[in-house]
């Protein structure tokens, strides 16, 4: 299947291949800087995604030593997706766009200890890490690789 | 779309799966390291902290008595608790003419001198079990019943031990003390000794306390020892009445001690080691043996004694009730 998206002006468009890998959420403080606050999203392959029109990048170093990078439309400044040099092949895209496709439903969460209390008990999740999470990640990532 | 095309999307497929799973196995074994690196630092730090704690907590350990660091570092001080009233054997004890030797010595020969001689006072202190109190000086202040007591009479009979030991250990040193630290004349210390109740614990202001011990007990104990001769140990009557089957205590005398109203008995006690003696205290009875001078003749009226004893035990029994 593929899923084709637009940013809030409809200056960049994306197309998507395949279905989410993973729904999760990342509670850092980078992130909740970044997206207004907690990443809410979908793991996909870099392989996945296609883009058109003008975007901007930006990058800096994340806790773990890492780059992230986060891509946007210079116009409208909506986030289409992040991308961290820690998981490498990977992009995480925030539910938001994808929201006529999918229902999200985050079964991993990581930073736990950094959320907002009024996301105290998110209704889906099964893994709840107050570290990176990152083993477990790339591990639940690699059975979901299997079935596609 | 053709059949090959077809095999050729599945096949692009199966590559870009591989390649995904290979970059993701990458990450995970960059992670591992990463948080294998991660640990590596923080044992290091760890042991490094230890280290650091373990080298304060060793130049601490000479500042404090060695009972009340072990408390300390095995976390059973309770800082809270302020003082407890015991009964504790005080020691005091000072150089005789300390003063006026100073004036004929050099000032680096007598740092040295006090760093030699309370060395050697404190490992024998800490042999007997003595807790350290302070040294003021040339003046050492030590007491037996806090933290640890071994019981009144033992912790008493462990200070005169030890004050007979230092006493006897000046006398083996004075040769090298008179050669090394070139003194003028040989080192004599006297010693005061005293049994009573303190109050021991934690004194001083909320920010800086002191585990030492006050009271009467402690006055006297430092008033006895201003009172002795060179070279003398000299005890109250309150150690002596403890102590009676293990020294020799001559030339009582009564002494007007400083500050306290009514005057005070007090004892030399002689610097032979203590005596092996061995007490045993029944409601009618007092038996003590000095086994150290027990001669073939005396063990034989021992042992008939104590035979006679075991032979009419029956009669003391009470007779089966004829009815």
């Amino acid at each position: 299947m593929s899923i084709k998206e637009t940013c809030h002006c409809g200056s960049v468009e994306f197309t998507l291949q395949n279905d989410p890998m993973m729904h999760f959420a990342c509670h850092c403080s980078d992130c909740q800087k970044l997206w207004g606050n907690s990443f809410f999203g979908y793991a996909y392959s870099t392989d996945d995604i296609s883009i058109t029109g003008e975007v901007k990048k930006y990058s800096f170093e994340g806790g773990s030593g890492n780059q992230l990078h986060f891509v946007f439309c210079p116009e409208c400044g909506s986030k289409i997706h992040s991308q961290p040099d820690l998981i490498e092949g990977m992009i995480y895209v925030p539910c938001g766009m994808l929201k006529e496709h999918y229902e999200y439903e985050p079964k991993v969460e990581i930073f736990s200890a950094n959320k907002a209390s009024c996301f105290a008990q998110l209704k889906a999740t099964a893994e709840s890490y107050e570290h990176n999470g990152t083993i477990e990640r790339i591990s639940e990532l690699l059975e979901n690789l299997e079935q596609r | 779309m053709s059949d090959l095309e077809q095999e050729i999307e599945k096949l692009k497929k199966e590559n870009k799966k591989l390649s995904l799973e290979s970059k993701l196995r990458k990450s995970m074994a960059v992670e591992l390291d990463r948080q294998k690196d991660l640990l590596r630092q923080a044992t290091e730090e760890v042991e490094a902290q230890k280290e650091k704690i373990e080298g304060i907590s060793l130049k601490l350990s000479r500042y404090l008595p060695v009972q009340l660091y072990e408390q300390i570092f095995s976390g059973s001080l309770d800082i809270h608790k302020k003082s407890e009233r015991k009964k504790l054997t005080i020691f005091f004890s000072d150089i005789v003419d300390f003063t006026s030797i100073s004036e004929q010595i050099e000032a680096e020969e007598i740092s040295e001198f006090l760093s030699f001689y309370l060395t050697e006072m404190s490992t024998i202190a800490e042999k007997f079990g003595g807790t350290i109190d302070k040294f003021i000086g040339d003046a050492i202040m030590i007491f037996f019943g806090d933290p640890q007591s071994e019981g009144d009479v033992q912790d008493a009979k462990n200070c005169v031990d030890m004050a007979i030991e230092m006493q006897n250990r000046i006398d083996a040193l004075q040769p090298y003390i008179r050669k090394q630290f070139s003194f003028p004349a040989n080192l004599k210390i006297r010693i005061g000794i005293n049994t009573g109740f303190c109050n021991v614990g934690n004194f001083g202001s909320t920010s800086r306390l002191d585990y030492t011990a006050i009271g009467r007990g402690i006055n006297v104990a430092s008033r006895l020892e201003s009172e002795a001769e060179s070279g003398e140990i000299l005890v109250s009557e309150n150690t002596k009445i403890l102590l009676e089957d293990f020294f020799e205590f001559t030339s009582e005398r009564v002494v007007n001690l400083k500050g306290l109203p009514h005057p005070v008995n007090c004892f030399n006690v002689s610097h032979e080691k203590s005596l092996n003696r061995e007490s045993i205290l029944g409601e009618c009875f007092k038996l003590v043996i000095n086994d150290s001078n027990l001669s073939d003749n005396d063990l034989t009226k021992l042992k008939a004694f104590v035979a006679k004893y075991s032979e009419d035990s029956s009669k003391n029994e009470p007779k089966a009730d004829p009815n």
